[in-house]
């Protein structure tokens, strides 16, 4: 009998309004716009007219402004997104672009060793389930299948407000890192990113070894695709200011420009590596490995002319 | 598996019901699912670390069995009591000594050596700690010597005892209990206890509250004070120190709330592990306020044998100051715990020696609802005593304290302090008057009992909701690596 009542009260009290309270918060979330589900539409709706598609992660997302491209393009990055994702995104969407002319991938100083699985912002990792439809992540995770999953994250304030991750313009363009909004001593702060993308001093060679295998097969999987379609790929390495890559491991560095000069010459492709571009100045910065508006006009006007 | 997860959320439920549902009946079946649980509970964090687990139980099961045999059998029974005893705490400090504190010693004997100008060699062993593996040693310890000391008939059922050490809600992280109170409960049948079962869900409520709210929010700035404490101003190192202050109390506090509540709800009664610490007169009050269940366990197995308080007034030093040295050893292998240690004893030998360490005793602001002046700056005074203590717990090396300490104190003390936030000060403001409200109970929602229903339902969502929307981020708790 007292368990009967503990249980009915438990029901009553906390799991039925509980389960009422979560459900209608995922529901209300998930209908809130974010640059997920923006790019998701806009990518369905432009299928037929984008000729230029950018992936990649934040060194595009924030370098690359489509508007400044001569023929219609769209900035399919995200921050942090890896080569899985980019891949994802390209046999979802570009695959059914009939004017596709090129596709613009990063190869940061990082990608080829680097997971969004197993970043600090793992949770985008449901932004593609839910927003893009990406049906690969398993549901062992239920935390990237569930908005609600969140706990702690107050994003539902500025969700309400309109501003959940919604950073960029229907055409991909990032719509922040304003000069104006740059720390006064952003050419200090290389430590966190340098540590975070330095790959080779925090994992054994065979963890290394993997990581790069698997990047490199949802790399080479875009490129060939691209190669069968006549598709041209530009592999780029975006700048940074010289307080990054002057700390970059030098082992890894290497390994990743040993890794482009295989893959260009096996595909057939363009790599550009600006990171130490001397046409960018200290204006076109917002911090040591990220481009301002201004520097991402004038990146994109550099890109332009690879068609 | 830790409580702050996905995993536990359906664990708990899940088990709960098997405990009553499935299993109530048949006392035996239901020990049996608790060491099944609790296994699957603690393998969550690495199967290999069952391992460990299952030769600590065995092993001193084995000799409790043993200890009564030969003194049932063996003509020199006492002697060879004592030896079976001994070889059962070698076996479990050994463990532990190799898995914690081997590097240390290795590091500190080589550093001696290098001293003299000889170059030791010796290799680290790097081995990954198991969670929580000080708590169970030191409770299968207690098991052992209470029965070479005849305090406890060895327990005959090997499913009563490993679900004793086992028992999950308390097993990474404690309360560390004691075979006399925990081993009678798996013996007997179990009835549902419906006042128990509600209050102990309030009590894990509260928990949360401490570990994910505060905790794990201070956890977040403390972090980013003390990685860049070379670059901030006074104010903030001293807003970093409080911080962690109630950190550590909430982290910690927080744990033995959980494990306490869901005890609970598998009629089991845990000892009280914290009795509400910050409102500590003096340190001696603060340390019988304060992880109990260690501190309870240290008096009776190694203060009162060395002599405890009835003895010279050297003797009573030198046992003081070994409890809390070997205290501080306790927490790992640093030797910024040991002066963390040390810097305990200089403020506990004053009380002692002048007769004043057991002054404050009973409740504070008994039969008032405010203290008086006096007994706030008593509190004030304990607390920022404790925290300035915890700065060398916290502390990755001797100079770094040293240097957060020569840094704290500059003119820009008076300045205000950077990585000030409001959301957590309001939800400390709100823990410190639910628990001073609270302090002759059990935990901070104790007497939310007496309140209207509407009220106390309102609370207990308000809490949930808070807990919701402005948790931190960190899923382990400090303890687990001690």
């Amino acid at each position: 009998m007292n368990f009967r009542l503990f249980l009915h009260k438990t029901l009553l009290i906390l799991v039925v309004p509980l389960t009422a309270f979560l459900t209608v918060y995922e529901y209300a979330y998930r209908h809130i716009e974010n640059s997920y589900s923006l790019k998701d539409k806009a990518m369905e709706a432009r299928k037929d007219s984008i000729e230029v598609l950018i992936l990649g992660n934040s060194h595009t997302f924030f370098g690359l402004n489509p508007t400044c491209f001569s023929r219609p393009a769209f900035n399919a990055a995200n921050v942090s997104q890896d080569f899985r994702h980019n891949h994802f995104i390209f046999f979802r969407y570009a695959t059914r672009m009939p004017r596709l002319r090129q596709v613009i991938i990063p190869l940061s100083f990082s990608a080829l060793w680097g997971f969004l699985e197993r970043e600090d912002d793992s949770w985008r990792m449901r932004k593609y389930v839910l927003y893009m439809g990406d049906t690969s992540v398993p549901w062992t995770k239920p935390e990237w299948h569930f908005e609600f999953m969140s706990v702690g994250n107050r994003s539902l304030w500025d969700a309400l407000k309109g501003k959940d991750l919604l950073q960029c313009t229907p055409e991909g363009t990032h719509t922040g890192n304003r000069l104006s909004e740059r720390d006064a001593d952003w050419q200090e702060k290389w430590q966190g990113p340098v540590g975070r993308h330095s790959h080779f001093l925090k994992n054994d060679c065979r963890t290394l070894a993997e990581a790069q295998s698997v990047n490199a097969h949802y790399l080479e999987d875009i490129l060939a695709c691209c190669n069968e379609k006549g598709i041209k790929v530009l592999l780029l390495t975006a700048p940074a200011w010289h307080t990054y890559y002057e700390h970059l491991n030098a082992p890894q560095y290497e390994a990743m420009q040993a890794y482009a000069r295989q893959v260009s010459r096996t595909y057939g492709i363009t790599y550009l590596n600006l990171l130490r571009d001397g046409r960018f100045t200290a204006d076109d910065f917002y911090d040591v490995d990220h481009l301002n508006e201004q520097g991402a006009e004038k990146l994109s006007r550099i890109i332009d002319a690879y068609r | 598996m830790s409580f702050i997860s996905f995993d536990f959320l359906i664990f708990l439920p899940l088990v709960f019901l098997g405990y009553w549902f499935l299993f109530g009946r048949n006392l035996k079946v239901q020990n049996l699912f608790v060491v099944t649980v609790s296994y699957v509970f603690y393998g969550w964090w690495s199967p290999t670390f069952l391992l460990l687990i299952f030769i600590t139980s065995a092993c001193s099961y084995a000799s409790g069995l043993l200890i009564e045999r030969v003194r049932r059998t063996a003509t020199e029974s006492n002697r060879t009591a004592w030896w079976i005893s001994a070889a059962n705490v070698a076996v479990n400090i050994g463990i532990l000594g190799v898995y914690k504190y081997y590097d240390f010693f290795a590091a500190s004997l080589a550093d001696l050596f290098a001293l003299a100008g000889i170059r030791l060699s010796i290799r680290s062993l790097n081995l990954i700690l198991p969670v929580g593996i000080s708590f169970y040693t030191f409770q299968a310890l207690s098991y052992t010597i209470d029965v070479y000391r005849k305090k406890l008939q060895a327990c005959k059922d090997p499913v009563v005892f490993f679900a004793f050490i086992s028992f999950f809600p308390q097993l990474v992280a404690g309360p560390i209990e004691r075979a006399t109170s925990l081993l009678p409960q798996f013996r007997q049948k179990r009835t549902f206890d419906y006042t128990a079962a509600a209050d102990g869900c309030r009590q894990i409520l509260w928990g949360f509250f401490k570990k994910m709210v505060i905790a794990d929010n201070c956890g977040k700035l403390v972090d980013e004070i003390y990685a860049g404490y070379d670059t901030m101003n006074s104010s903030t190192l001293a807003l970093g120190m409080i911080y962690f202050t109630f950190q550590s109390y909430c982290d910690f506090s927080g744990y033995s709330d959980i494990a306490i509540g869901t005890a609970r709800l598998f009629g089991i009664r845990l000892m009280r592990n914290f009795n509400f610490p910050n409102f500590s007169r003096d340190i001696a009050e603060f340390w019988r306020r304060w992880h109990i269940s260690l501190n309870t366990w240290w008096r009776d197995y190694i203060y009162f044998p060395l002599g405890g308080s009835r003895c010279s007034t050297i003797k009573r030093v030198r046992n003081t100051a070994a409890i809390f040295l070997i205290s501080a050893l306790w927490h790992g292998g640093n030797w910024t715990f040991i002066a963390w240690g040390v810097y305990h004893i200089l403020l506990f030998l004053p009380l002692l020696l002048l007769h004043r360490n057991r002054r404050f005793t009973g409740p504070v602001a008994e039969g008032r609802s405010l203290p008086t002046w006096v007994e706030t700056g008593q509190m004030l005074r304990t607390f920022l005593l404790v925290a300035f203590g915890r700065i060398f717990f916290r502390s990755e090396t001797i100079g770094q304290a040293f240097s957060y300490i020569g840094r704290m104190f500059s003119p820009s003390l008076l300045e205000a302090p950077s990585r000030l936030s409001l959301i957590l000060l309001a939800a400390i403001g709100l823990m410190t008057a639910l628990e001073w409200y609270n302090r002759d109970e059990q935990h901070g929602l104790s007497r939310t009992t007496r309140w209207p229903t509407a009220l106390r339902i309102g609370t207990y969502w308000g809490l949930l909701l808070f807990i919701y929307f402005f948790a931190g981020q960190t899923e382990n708790f400090i303890y687990f690596q001690f």
